[in-house]
């Protein structure tokens, strides 16, 4: 039944706006990134790593939690619309799957984010900057952690876009959480904070790894938030009922 | 007045004022924790805070005027209420009583940000006196750039019933807003979304080799500000227009 519901949510995703977002901001990103790193090549080293700073400089920092926002919202948006709330109510499905159902399709829009990230990173560094070899897999590694980072704030932005019947309120909060999130890191709280552990998992705008010897305490960190996050959502869900017309 | 006051009446349950002032949280829990620790740093902190906060304003002020517009608009959207409104009500009035709404959303984000500045000061010890001149400067700046996205996101929230594409574009305009501040000035002057950077009242000399950065106060830029008012007028008519257009 989770598959039919994961199915469900894949076809509310046939051409919506979001995608959009997805291709967007990302490139744009890697423009600016690629543009710094060429202009800034007294300060940097002419190297993949260097080009990695500059791609995720503020990408990271800001607009990665509201992206994920923007997901999240959109997939609730539709229920939340004319008499659609009383449909998944009464559908002879677990609530647990549905909301699970959501996740994992945000979940996987994260990891395509994350692939695009990479190959325009890959054409930038490669066609425009023209860096000699290959990205160092470790880059690799960092976004599939970035992954691993999101999944506290995708159940958070889930939680609170199925809480709030409005699409803007998760996308601020998911900015508040991106500033939040790097104030946290700059104060050695990551793996405390679920939006600083996004960006520690990215490895935003640093050469050196921020997670070296501590992958297991970000990983259990990271499955922790989604759990409190998902479970909340889960119970809040159960909890609630058809609306009177 | 009447639309007016039935404006603030549908903001009740939408709780605006929370979000209005989350906004401004924002920027200000941003701001107290770059501020300036050292004496030295103390001594120009006011400036230095006059110089952070519309860098800060560019990533926040446009997915956060995206959101209150949105919302403002979103309310007829969802449940449909445009057929009864132009009924009991003239187009030009709902398009005034929520552009109204708007703007004191936005006087209250800016008002509020001002505001907490000498709160940081004196909870950060700032030395140094705050010039009321130029807070009033980055107020009417803030407040012009701020009132020219509102009036782009309400439009795209009147054209476009998916609230996407407004969050989109406020959201798209935040990211190049800030990439243009690190761009060559002429280019900062092409993405309206970043102009409260070219319109900030204090300037920052960054000398490479010694690694000393310097403020200093700049002369408002009016032609700039100028444009921006400009843009947010023919924004406001194209928002008018697009509601006595709308098809009910």
């Amino acid at each position: 039944m989770l598959i039919r519901c994961i199915l469900a949510e894949n076809r509310k995703l046939h051409g919506a706006v979001i995608w959009l977002v997805f291709l967007v901001v990302p490139m744009i990103s890697a423009l600016y990134g690629t543009f710094n790193f060429l202009q800034n090549l007294g300060l940097l080293t002419f190297d993949w790593y260097n080009l990695w700073t500059q791609h995720t400089l503020f990408y990271t920092l800001f607009f990665f939690a509201p992206m994920v926002g923007v997901y999240a919202a959109y997939l609730w948006r539709l229920e939340h619309l004319g008499h659609n709330w009383n449909l998944i109510m009464t559908v002879p499905v677990r609530r647990s799957y549905i909301f699970l159902a959501k996740f994992l399709v945000v979940a996987k829009m994260t990891l395509l984010t994350q692939g695009w990230v990479f190959l325009l990173y890959l054409l930038a560094g490669k066609f425009w900057a023209g860096l000699p070899g290959w990205p160092p897999v470790m880059i690799v590694i960092w976004l599939l952690r970035g992954v691993l980072g999101s999944l506290g704030v995708i159940a958070f932005e889930l939680l609170l876009a199925m809480a709030i019947r409005s699409f803007a309120v998760p996308v601020l909060v998911g900015l508040a959480g991106g500033v939040s999130g790097m104030l946290a890191a700059s104060r050695g709280l990551s793996l405390f904070w679920p939006f600083a552990l996004m960006q520690a998992g990215m490895n935003s705008n640093r050469k050196d790894d921020m997670l070296s010897g501590q992958f297991f305490p970000f990983l259990l960190a990271c499955l922790v938030w989604a759990g409190i996050f998902a479970g909340l959502a889960i119970l809040l869900l159960r909890a609630r009922d058809v609306r009177a017309e | 007045m009447r639309a007016f006051l039935a404006e603030v009446q549908k903001t009740r349950r939408r709780h605006d004022l929370p979000v209005a002032v989350g906004i401004t949280l924002i920027v200000v829990l941003w701001a107290s924790a770059s501020a300036p620790s050292t004496a030295d740093e103390r001594a120009a902190g006011y400036s230095a805070l006059l110089y952070a906060l519309p860098i800060m304003n560019a990533v926040v002020m446009p997915v956060g005027m995206a959101a209150l517009a949105s919302r403002i608009w979103d309310a007829e959207t969802k449940g449909q209420t445009c057929k009864l409104l132009f009924t009991l009500q003239s187009r030009g009035s709902l398009f005034g009583a929520k552009a109204a709404l708007g703007m004191l959303e936005n006087l209250l984000v800016c008002g509020l940000e001002i505001l907490a500045m000498p709160v940081l000061g004196y909870f950060r010890g700032f030395t140094e006196a705050l010039d009321t001149r130029l807070c009033l400067w980055l107020l009417l700046c803030t407040f012009c750039v701020n009132g020219m996205l509102y009036f782009l996101s309400f439009l795209l929230s009147i054209r476009l019933a998916n609230q996407v594409a407004a969050l989109a574009v406020g959201f798209c305009g935040a990211l190049l807003g800030l990439f243009a501040a690190f761009m060559p000035v002429w280019v900062s002057y092409l993405v309206p979304f970043g102009y409260y950077i070219p319109l900030s009242p204090v300037g920052m000399d960054w000398d490479a080799d010694t690694r000393i950065a310097r403020m200093f106060v700049r002369p408002l830029c009016w032609p700039l500000l100028g444009v921006t008012v400009l843009l947010a007028v023919i924004l406001a008519r194209m928002c008018r227009r697009a509601i006595e257009q709308e098809e009910v």
